[in-house]
C-alpha cells in the first residue's frame, strides 16, 4: 500500500489546479440547502444567512460576482478548489500587502487588475507566512493590552489580523466536508486488507466517509499485530492495516471542530452543535447522529456529482433531522422562513421604490403638478410596504421588538420618519412630505447597510438587554423621538432653501408648521423615551439616572428641542432660528444614536468602525457648513433686497 | 414682588435649559479621557464648575499655552449643574405661579411643569440620601452588611474583626483642623490630613529622626498625594491623625493598604482596633448565597441569563427562598438588590449583587408619568388648534 505524504492531505484542498465543476443546483435544490439550520455566534441561523455573514466578512458584500452567497458558500463546502481562483478576500490597506511580499494587482479572468481591493485565495497564498507572523504578533500585543492596537501606526497590524482570521475561516470551511471527498494518494493495494474493508474490485479511490464504515474490518488484524509485539514484529499486512487506521485518527484528529456547526448532538441538550464529521464519532455511540452525518457527506457527495435530486433529498433529512432533535428551539423551526426573507431582499427593493418616489416628488415640488405627486404615491406606498414588512419579519424571526441594535434602529427610525412624513403629507398635499419621506427612509435604509456589513443582523442580546417589555417601550419611545426630530430638521433644511430661494410667506409657512408640530411629537417621545430609559435603568442597575454617555446624548435631545421652543415663546429666536435650531437638532440625534459610542464609555457603548466614525464626523461638518451658508446666503439676499 | 419676578422669566427658562445642554454636550465628551465619575463630580454634581481646558481642544494646544489658559479660566468660575438645575426649579416654581395662575386652558403645559419640578426635586432627594453599595457571596456564604462602592470609614472597635459592634467616622466629614471623639472611649483624634488618593510612605532609613513616629501596621509614617484616577472605586484615600489618650502614640497614618487594624492601648489599659475601611451599611436582612447559575448563548461567551438563589432570613424565624437574576431584583423596605456581576473562582463561584436604598425611588416614575401626559396633551392641543386655524383661514 502506499500512502503519500500526510501533509497533502491535511493540508488545504485536495489539490490547486483541478479543474472545479462550476455547475449550480437549480434554484429550489440550492433553496434547499439554504434552509438547513447551522448554530453561529449563539444562535440557529439558516445555511443562508451563515453564507451571507461569512462572504460579507471576507468580502464586505453579499454576493459574488452576481452569484449568491449561498451558491458561493456551496462551492467552498462542497468544491472547495473552485473558489480558489474567486476575488473574495478584501484588504482595505494595501500596505499589508506589501508586508505580505505580494502584489499588489492581480490577474482577474486573464486581466490584471491594479486597483482592486479583493483578493483570491491563490493570489494571497504565497503571504500567508508572512500575514500569518504579522498577525500573530498582533494578536499578542492584543492580548497584552486590548487598546494596544487601537493607534493609526498599527493599521498594517489590525488588517492582517481580520484577513488572517478570514483565510483561516476560508480554508476552515473548506475542509468541512473534506471527510466526503477522495483522499488524493492514497492508494490501498493489499489484498488482505482490501478484503478486511470489503473493498469491491475496481475500488480505487477512497474517502474517509467509506472507510469510516469499513475501518472496524481491521480490528482483527490490528489486535494480533498487537498480540505479536511492537512493529518490528508485524508482517507487510499488519504494517498496512496500521498505517491505515492511524491516517484515519490523524484525519479525524486535524479535521475534527471545524466551524460549521451543523448537527445537534444531545437529543433533550439545546446547546452542543457539531460539525458534520464529528457527528460520525458521537461520543455515544448515537445512531441518528451518526446517520446525520453520513447524509450530511453524502450531500457534499451529490453536490459534486451534480446530482441534484440527491442534494435536495439530504438536505432536506438533515433539517429534519436537526428540527425533530431541537423542536424546542425556535429558530430551528424558522430557518426556512429566515431563508426566505433574506432572498426577498425586502429592504433593497424598498429602496427602489423610495429612489422612484423621491424623484416623482421632487418633479411634483418642481412643477407643482398634481399628476406626478398621485403618482409618487404609488412606489412610495409599495416601498412602505417592502420596508414595513420587512421590519415585520425581522420581529418576527427574533421575537423581539424591531431595535436590539444600530441596524434595527436605522430601519425603524426610517419607518416612523417615512409614517409622519406621510401623515404631513395627508394635510399639506403639496410632494414636500412624499419628498421629505422618500429621501429620509432612503438614506437610513443605506446607513442601515453600512451596520449590517458589521455582522448578523438579528444576533442574540446580551443578558440585560433581555427584556421585551423595556425594548419595546423605552427604545421603541426613544427611536421615536430621534424620527421625530430627524424629520423636522428636515424640514427644517427644506425651509431654509425655500427662503433662500425667495419663497412667498404661504409656501414657507406649509413648511414651518409641520417643522414645529414634528419637533413637540420629538420632543414628548425623546422624553418619554428617556424616561422610559431611567426607569429601566432603576429597575436593572439600582439607579434612575447616572450621566452615562447614552443618557445625555438623548437627553441632550430633550434639552435642545425645549430651548428651541421656548426660545421661540420668548421671542429670542423667529422663523430662521426655528430653522437652524432643527437643523441642530438633527445633530444633537446623531450625537445620541452613534456619537456617544464613539467615546467608548458606560454601560451602552457599541463597537464602532474607523469609516463609521468619519461618516458620522463628515456629517455633522456637513450639517455646520450648510446652516453657516444659507446664513450667509439669507444675510446677502437681504441686504441685495434692501 | 417685582424683585421675584425675574425668577419666573421664560428667558431665564432658556439660559437654563441652554446652559444644561452646554454642561450636557461637554460632560459627556468630559468622560472619554476622565471617565463617568469625574465627569459627574465637575459637571453634574457641582454648583461651580471651573472649566479647564474644553476636551475638544486637546491636541491642538501646547501644554504651556493650555496651562496658562487654565489659570486664566479659574477666575471665571461657571455656573454647575446642580446650581443650574436648582435655578431651573426655582424657575419653574415661580411660572408655575407667574405664568398659570389663569393657564388651565393650558392643562398639558401645566402637568410639564409639575413633573418636571418633580424630577428635579427627586433627583435631588435621592442625591441627598440616597445609598449605593453592593455585597459579594459565595455560595453558602451569608452577610447582613452592604458595603460601599466609594465611600470610606474609620472603623474603631473593642474586637479585632468585628462586624456587629463597632463605631466609625465617615472619611467625607473629616476635613484637618477637625476633632472628633468615640464615646465612652476617652479617645480624643485631631484630624491633620486627609486626602482623596493617596499612598502610605515608610521612614527613610536613612533619616534621623528623634520623637515618636506616627503609627500605622503596615509601617507608614507619612502620606503621599497621588492623583486621581478615573474610577473612583479604585481611589485610596489616606488620612493622619493626632492622638490623645492612647499610651504611646501620638500620630497615626491610616490607609487602605494597612491590611489588618491599628491596635490602641488605652489610658485605662483597655484596647481598640481602628481601620480604614469601605464604608459598611447594615442590612435590614441576613442573605445567604444557596446557588448561582449562568448560561451562555450556544457556543459563545455571551451570556443569557445569569441568577442566584438566596435566602433572606428577615428574623431568627422568618425566612424566605429569593430568586434574584438580570432585570428582576429583590426589593425590601425601601433596599433594592440587584444581580451585577459574578467571579468564578477554581472551586466555587462568587455572585455580586449591586445593592441601593432610595426611599425617593418612585418620585421619578411619577414625575415621568405626569411630564409625558402633560407633553402629549400639550402636543396634541396644539395640533387641533393649528389645524382649526388652518380651517378658519382657508373658510
Amino acid at each position: 500500500m502506499k500512502i503519500l505524504s500526510l501533509i497533502l492531505l491535511l493540508g488545504f484542498f485536495t489539490a490547486h489546479g483541478a479543474e472545479p465543476s462550476v455547475d449550480l443546483p437549480p434554484e429550489e435544490v440550492l433553496n434547499e440547502v439554504s434552509e438547513i439550520p447551522v448554530l453561529f455566534n449563539g444562535r440557529v441561523m439558516p445555511l443562508d444567512s451563515f453564507a451571507r455573514l461569512h462572504l460579507l466578512q471576507f468580502s464586505g458584500r453579499k454576493s459574488f460576482s452576481g452569484e449568491s452567497a449561498m451558491a458561493w458558500m456551496g462551492r467552498l463546502l462542497f468544491e472547495p478548489e473552485s473558489t480558489e481562483n474567486d476575488a473574495v478576500f478584501l484588504i482595505n490597506h494595501p500596505e499589508l500587502l506589501d508586508a505580505m511580499d505580494v502584489e499588489r494587482s492581480q490577474v482577474i479572468e486573464g486581466k490584471r487588475k491594479p486597483s482592486t481591493r479583493r483578493f483570491s485565495y491563490v493570489h494571497l497564498e504565497a503571504g500567508i507566512p508572512q500575514l500569518m507572523e504579522l498577525a500573530q504578533r498582533a494578536q499578542q500585543m492584543q492580548s497584552e493590552d486590548s487598546e494596544a492596537l487601537k493607534g493609526k501606526e498599527f493599521l498594517v497590524e489590525r488588517e492582517a489580523l481580520r484577513v488572517y482570521l478570514n483565510i483561516i475561516t476560508y480554508r476552515a470551511l473548506g475542509q468541512v466536508f473534506a471527510y466526503s471527498r477522495e483522499l488524493p494518494g492514497l492508494v490501498i493495494d493489499n489484498p488482505e486488507v482490501r478484503e478486511a474493508l470489503q473493498l469491491e474490485d475496481g475500488n480505487n479511490t477512497f474517502t474517509y466517509l467509506d472507510l469510516k464504515s469499513r475501518v472496524g474490518g481491521l480490528t482483527p488484524l490490528m489486535e494480533q499485530a498487537h498480540k505479536q509485539g511492537g512493529p518490528e514484529t508485524w508482517n507487510e499486512t499488519q504494517q498496512d492495516a496500521m498505517t491505515l487506521a492511524q491516517l484515519m485518527y490523524s484525519f479525524h484528529l486535524t479535521l475534527s471542530e471545524l466551524p460549521l456547526t451543523l448537527l445537534p448532538e444531545a437529543p433533550h441538550g439545546e446547546s452542543i452543535w457539531i460539525a458534520p464529521m464529528d457527528a460520525l464519532h458521537s461520543r455515544d455511540g448515537d445512531k441518528a447522529l451518526i446517520r446525520a452525518g453520513e447524509r450530511a457527506g453524502l450531500l457534499a457527495q451529490a453536490w459534486l456529482a451534480d446530482d441534484w435530486s440527491g442534494v435536495s433529498e439530504e438536505a432536506k433529512a438533515i433539517t429534519e433531522f436537526s428540527r425533530s432533535r431541537m423542536n424546542h428551539v425556535r429558530e430551528t423551526n424558522l430557518t426556512g422562513k429566515e431563508a426566505s426573507y433574506n432572498r426577498a431582499n425586502y429592504f433593497g427593493r424598498a429602496k427602489i421604490f423610495y429612489i422612484l418616489a423621491f424623484f416623482l416628488s421632487f418633479g411634483a415640488l418642481l412643477s407643482g403638478g398634481s399628476k406626478l405627486r398621485w403618482a409618487a404615491w404609488i412606489p412610495l406606498l409599495i416601498a412602505l410596504g417592502f420596508h414595513a414588512t420587512g421590519i415585520g419579519w425581522r420581529i418576527f424571526l427574533t421575537a423581539r421588538p424591531p431595535v436590539t441594535n444600530l441596524y434595527g434602529t436605522f430601519l425603524f427610525v426610517g419607518l416612523i420618519c417615512m409614517l409622519l412624513a406621510i401623515l404631513v403629507e395627508s394635510f399639506q398635499k403639496n410632494a414636500l412630505g412624499q419628498f421629505a419621506g422618500s429621501f429620509v427612509a432612503l438614506t437610513f435604509l443605506f446607513i442601515a447597510d453600512r451596520f449590517a456589513a458589521e455582522g448578523d443582523t438579528m444576533h442574540k442580546v446580551v443578558a440585560v438587554l433581555a427584556s421585551n417589555f423595556w425594548l419595546s417601550t423605552h427604545v421603541l419611545a426613544v427611536t421615536t423621538g430621534y424620527a421625530g426630530v430627524w424629520i423636522a430638521g428636515v424640514f427644517g433644511h427644506i425651509w431654509l432653501i425655500l427662503k433662500l430661494l425667495g419663497k412667498d410667506k404661504a409656501t414657507l409657512e406649509k413648511v414651518r408648521l409641520p417643522l414645529e408640530g414634528l419637533l413637540g411629537f420629538g420632543l414628548t417621545f425623546a422624553f418619554l423615551g428617556t424616561m422610559l430609559g431611567g426607569v429601566w435603568a432603576d429597575q436593572s442597575w439600582g439607579r434612575f439616572w447616572g450621566w452615562d454617555p447614552k443618557e445625555n446624548g438623548a437627553l441632550l435631545i430633550v434639552l435642545w428641542t425645549a430651548v428651541i421652543y421656548h426660545a421661540r415663546v420668548a421671542g429670542m429666536i423667529r422663523e430662521i432660528g426655528l430653522a437652524v435650531g432643527s437643523i441642530i437638532g438633527c445633530i444633537m440625534v446623531m450625537v445620541a444614536w452613534l456619537g456617544v459610542n464613539l467615546l467608548g464609555v458606560g454601560l451602552h457603548s457599541y463597537g464602532f468602525t474607523t469609516a463609521m466614525a468619519r461618516g458620522f464626523y463628515g456629517y455633522i461638518i456637513a450639517e455646520l457648513v450648510f446652516i453657516v451658508v444659507m446664513l450667509a446666503g439669507l444675510r446677502f439676499f437681504q441686504s441685495e433686497t434692501k | 414682588m417685582k424683585k421675584f419676578m425675574m425668577f419666573a422669566s421664560i428667558r431665564l427658562t432658556v439660559a437654563c435649559l441652554f446652559w444644561l445642554t452646554v454642561l450636557t454636550f461637554w460632560g459627556t465628551l468630559y468622560q472619554k479621557n476622565h471617565g463617568i465619575y469625574q465627569a459627574q463630580d465637575k459637571f453634574f454634581n457641582s454648583y461651580v464648575l471651573t472649566p479647564g481646558i474644553p476636551e475638544f481642544t486637546e491636541g491642538f494646544l501646547s501644554n504651556e499655552v493650555s496651562q496658562a489658559v487654565i489659570r486664566v479660566l479659574n477666575y471665571f468660575p461657571l455656573p454647575g449643574g446642580m446650581l443650574v438645575m436648582g435655578l431651573l426649579f426655582v424657575n419653574l416654581l415661580f411660572s408655575f405661579f407667574v405664568h398659570y395662575q389663569a393657564g388651565w386652558r393650558m392643562p398639558g403645559l401645566m402637568l410639564i411643569h409639575i413633573g418636571l419640578m418633580m424630577m428635579l426635586l427627586g433627583g435631588f432627594f435621592t442625591k441627598l440620601t440616597g445609598i449605593e453599595a453592593n455585597v459579594s457571596l459565595f455560595e453558602g456564604e451569608g452577610r447582613n452588611a452592604a458595603i460601599s462602592l466609594t465611600e470610606w470609614e474609620i472603623s474603631f472597635s473593642n474586637e479585632l474583626h468585628s462586624v456587629q459592634k463597632y463605631q466609625a467616622v465617615d472619611v467625607a466629614d473629616l476635613k484637618a483642623g477637625r476633632t472628633f471623639t468615640f464615646p465612652d472611649s476617652g479617645v480624643e483624634f485631631e484630624v491633620l490630613e486627609v486626602l482623596d488618593h493617596a499612598r502610605g510612605v515608610r521612614p527613610d532609613p536613612a533619616a534621623e529622626t528623634s520623637g515618636l513616629r506616627p503609627a500605622n501596621s503596615a509601617g507608614y509614617v507619612a502620606l503621599e498625594e497621588l492623583e486621581k484616577l478615573k474610577n473612583p472605586e479604585s481611589l485610596e484615600p489616606g488620612v493622619r491623625l493626632k492622638v490623645k489618650g492612647v499610651k504611646g502614640m501620638e500620630e497615626m497614618v491610616l490607609t487602605p493598604r494597612d491590611q489588618r487594624p491599628l491596635g490602641l492601648e488605652l489610658e485605662d489599659g483597655s484596647g481598640r482596633f481602628v481601620m480604614l475601611r469601605k464604608k459598611r451599611y447594615e442590612l435590614p436582612l441576613f442573605m445567604e448565597l444557596n446557588d448561582f447559575s449562568r448560561s451562555y448563548y450556544p457556543g459563545t461567551e455571551t451570556p443569557s441569563d445569569y441568577r442566584s438563589m438566596i435566602t433572606v432570613h428577615l428574623s431568627e424565624d422568618l425566612q424566605r427562598h429569593v430568586v434574584i437574576k438580570m432585570n428582576e431584583p429583590f426589593r425590601l423596605n425601601g433596599w433594592t438588590f440587584f444581580q451585577q456581576s459574578f467571579a468564578v473562582t477554581d472551586n466555587s463561584e462568587m455572585s455580586v449583587f449591586a445593592v441601593t436604598r432610595n426611599f425617593g425611588r418612585l418620585i421619578p416614575y411619577w414625575a415621568t408619568g405626569i411630564t409625558s401626559v402633560g407633553l402629549a396633551m400639550h402636543f396634541l392641543q396644539m395640533q387641533w388648534m393649528q389645524l382649526a386655524r388652518s380651517r378658519r383661514r382657508k373658510s
